[in-house]
């Protein structure tokens, strides 16, 4: 998988080379996180080389991620203060809110535990 | 557009059915409604659906509204009742709304019924990532 999110291990330069690397399949998962912001959907697919700098790096894309992970709890949190004032229009409102920010944090969590394990990944090859 | 398209446009249909619900029980709950003949008879609401302008799900494009004339009954008793002893009473059939009231409730558990079952695909998604 060749998106441009890969470009942590393209930092690597020196090791580039090793298609090895190709095979950390954890940094694929790493590509959710175009998905996050519903954004660079269409560059990730239009398949940019691995190392080719778009301006967008890993850490915005990952910030942008967060932003709206951020957004749907704010939202699902301003509508719980509707359930509890007695406001709500509608409890269905509440109870999709709730779960998509829900999936939306279950999804940053598995995205971070991904990059930490690749992280630790190639910290293990100098041992 | 998001992450979570489904769980969006389903909403937007859950959004519809419950103001069709709102719209039979104001019907319902005006049903027995009596007027002058000098004044308009209430007004049935319906809802009118349509595809959202964005084209992500569904929206009320507005509300239309049934015949004001009503139909007239002749009650003479009535306080409200004409010279002639007629009054005016809303142009709702019971048995349609209760057709409605039917339709709406199935319909908004079907737009559920799909934010169910996307989120538990979206959560199966997510498993496969851990």
């Amino acid at each position: 998988m060749r998106t441009v999110v890969t470009s942590p291990i393209g930092a690597i330069s020196g090791i580039s080379g090793v298609s090895g690397l190709n095979a950390v399949n954890g940094l694929g998962g790493l590509s959710g996180v175009n998905g996050l912001g519903g954004l660079g959907r269409a560059a990730a697919a239009s398949g940019v080389p691995a190392v080719a700098p778009s301006g967008q790096s890993f850490a915005s894309l990952l910030a942008q991620g967060l932003q709206s992970v951020q957004a749907a709890q704010t939202n699902a949190d301003s509508l719980a203060i509707q359930v509890a004032d007695g406001t709500l229009s509608d409890p269905a409102r509440y109870t999709m809110a709730a779960t998509e920010a829900q999936l939306g944090l279950q999804l940053t969590t598995a995205i971070r535990n991904k990059a930490v394990d690749a992280f630790q990944e190639i910290m293990r090859m100098q041992a | 557009m998001s992450t979570f398209n489904v769980i969006g446009v389903a909403s937007t249909g859950v959004t519809v059915y419950r103001k069709w619900l709102d719209a039979v029980s104001d019907n319902i709950a005006n049903i027995d409604n009596v007027s002058r003949t000098s004044d308009k008879a209430f007004q049935a609401r319906y809802v009118i659906a349509q595809e959202a302008q964005d084209g992500n799900g569904a929206q009320v494009g507005g509300i239309a509204l049934g015949s004001a004339q009503g139909l007239l009954s002749y009650e003479p008793d009535s306080p409200l009742a004409d010279t002639e002893g007629y009054v005016r009473r809303p142009d709702i059939d019971l048995g349609g709304q209760m057709a409605q009231l039917i339709m709406a409730q199935r319909a908004y558990q079907a737009n559920i019924s799909v934010v169910d079952r996307a989120r538990d695909a979206y959560a199966a998604a997510i498993q496969l990532g851990k």
